[in-house]
């Protein structure tokens, strides 16, 4: 059953043409600081070594977690709303089933529009721009074809957290009637969090969102210490609203 | 081999203060076209969402099929097809796309059998279109069309005909009665409608402020009688027979005790009464229309549309 659930999530969300425009944002914000830096009079020095770690930075924590909840308010609240949710419950579906089969498609709409992002990375910067100085990491130059490797681990790293953050996010979804409601909280959600990384380093590592970016792991002293840690409070945040939402969709009156 | 399809047991639910349905005891029969009467509020849709596990109920036990719901969910409803109040839908997806979403979950329903559906409830030349663009009348239609599609033995339907015009409520009463008929498909169709019963089911119950009030069966060539047995020992007579097998249901009235019971029984429970030295007056066969016995019923508190 739990198969047959993702086949229908993937389909529902390929039908859908927030996943299409979700793209689109991508690709033009992806373009524009590109085509700027190009034609702009200002010295801008933008190098295809760099641009996708650079690019990273903005998606993975601004553009991507807005994606995340618009794309949870879509799937669990607006869909409790118009009465879908209960479709696959009715026909023997497991609630445990379709939660998770929820989440497994949440990761892979991430996993998505992460490689989508690298892939417009590198095709735009190559087209406008030489490669320049190599990767270096900890005083290691690194090989073009290793600095593409490094790239791709951060962007597959980036996963983890974000992750986290959608079973977060889906907890609050669970718990909101309004899909207007969900997007308004957890877009404040994100800012917050933002807010609080600033204000307070002490309490910064416990935020999720202070592991979106994973290029900035590049630039510590020990990255196996840094991975470890991103892995380490992801899989807390995941434990912890993920038995959360279980528990409160084990006991939901699902009276819509 | 047990006939019975589904079978509900003090089922119970309170929503904070107030108190949905209160200890609703049910039995339907394979082939029954089961109507679930009850005015707007009566908990009809509480109980039907609790029978799909939509809801979780405080107290009792549904079983279908011979399964226990809590016990064994997916084969209670593995046969089980359902259209839970207005019938919901992906509406930036077309009619056929919306039964594909359903046929997914599914190892043995395939693309045919979503056409087979589509023709039966009459929705072909629109089964292409998205269904944003469908009337109430339609939707309705592809809600029944999704509850057939795992050849299910119990369609669930609350309030089938709500929203449309004589015509189409004409229509998907034929359709119940000929899904019924041909496919032997038990139905459990919730409605605030008397008509609606009076014209397709074969047994009704009808369901005030969450507790049923009465269950029996409205056909003519039943095997169940409404008896009056006129007496001045109406205790007696009620605690004699409440449990007695074959009395499906009992009430006190003014000067008696009114009995459903099964036709080949009548005889032995006037043997019993006479053997217990109960003084009868009259054995009387109750005849009324529907609409006379739910306002008996209800009190007056129904909407008769």
């Amino acid at each position: 059953m739990l198969f047959r659930l993702i086949k229908n999530e993937f389909y529902k969300m390929l039908k859908m043409k927030k996943i299409y425009i979700f793209m689109l944002i991508i690709f033009v914000m992806t373009i524009i600081p590109v085509l700027a830096s190009k034609f702009s009079e200002a010295e801008i020095v933008m190098k295809v070594n760099t641009f996708p770690l650079e690019n990273l930075s903005w998606s993975a924590e601004m553009i991507i977690p807005i994606f995340i909840v618009i794309l949870a308010a879509e799937m669990i609240t607006n869909e409790y709303n118009n009465g879908t949710f209960k479709l696959s419950l009715i026909n023997s579906a497991k609630r445990s089933e379709v939660l998770i089969s929820k989440l497994l498609v949440m990761i892979t709409f991430i996993f998505m529009i992460l490689i989508f992002t690298l892939m417009v990375s590198y095709i735009s910067a190559s087209i406008f721009f030489d490669w320049g100085v190599p990767f270096e990491i900890n005083g290691h130059i690194l090989s073009e074809i290793n600095g593409i490797l490094y790239t791709i681990g951060m962007y597959l790293l980036s996963i983890i957290p974000l992750t986290a953050f959608s079973v977060l996010v889906f907890y609050i979804s669970l718990n909101l009637n309004s899909p207007g409601s969900v997007v308004g909280i957890n877009i404040g959600l994100i800012f917050l969090l933002s807010l609080i990384r600033q204000l307070s380093a002490s309490i910064s590592p416990i935020i999720i969102s202070n592991y979106f970016n994973t290029g900035i792991i590049l630039n510590s002293a020990n990255i196996f210490k840094e991975v470890i840690i991103l892995l380490g409070i992801s899989l807390i945040y995941m434990t912890i609203f993920y038995s959360l939402s279980w528990v409160n969709l084990k006991n939901k009156d699902i009276v819509k | 081999m047990f006939n019975e399809i589904l079978k509900i047991d003090n089922l119970r639910k309170r929503f904070g203060n107030v108190e949905a349905v209160k200890d609703v005891n049910l039995k339907i029969n394979k082939g029954d076209v089961f109507g679930f009467l009850g005015p707007n509020g009566a908990g009809k849709s509480t109980t039907i969402r609790m029978i799909l596990g939509l809801v979780k109920p405080d107290n009792g036990n549904v079983v279908i099929n011979g399964y226990n719901l809590k016990d064994d969910y997916k084969k209670a409803l593995n046969k089980v097809g359902a259209m839970v109040e207005t019938p919901s839908f992906y509406e930036y997806m077309t009619g056929y796309e919306n039964l594909k979403l359903t046929t997914n979950l599914f190892k043995n329903v395939k693309h045919v059998d979503v056409l087979k559906v589509i023709k039966i409830v009459g929705l072909k030349q629109k089964a292409n279109e998205k269904v944003k663009g469908y009337s109430v009348g339609m939707k309705q239609r592809l809600g029944i069309a999704r509850a057939l599609l795992n050849n299910p033995e119990l369609i669930i339907l609350d309030e089938p005909t709500s929203g449309l015009d004589p015509q189409g409520k004409k229509e998907i009463r034929k359709l119940i009665t000929n899904l019924s008929e041909s496919k032997n498909i038990t139905f459990f169709i919730c409605t605030h409608l008397l008509n609606e019963v009076e014209q397709i089911c074969n047994r009704v119950a009808i369901l005030q402020e969450g507790q049923i009030i009465s269950n029996r069966l409205l056909t003519e060539d039943n095997d169940e009688k409404w008896i009056k047995i006129y007496t001045n020992q109406k205790e007696e007579v009620n605690k004699l027979l409440k449990d007695y097998d074959g009395v499906y249901n009992i009430k006190i009235s003014d000067n008696g005790v009114e009995i459903n019971i099964e036709s080949n029984n009548i005889e032995e429970v006037n043997t019993l009464l006479f053997t217990k030295n109960l003084k009868i007056k009259y054995i009387v066969p109750k005849v009324e229309s529907l609409e006379n016995y739910y306002f008996n019923e209800t009190g007056g508190k129904f909407d008769v549309i």
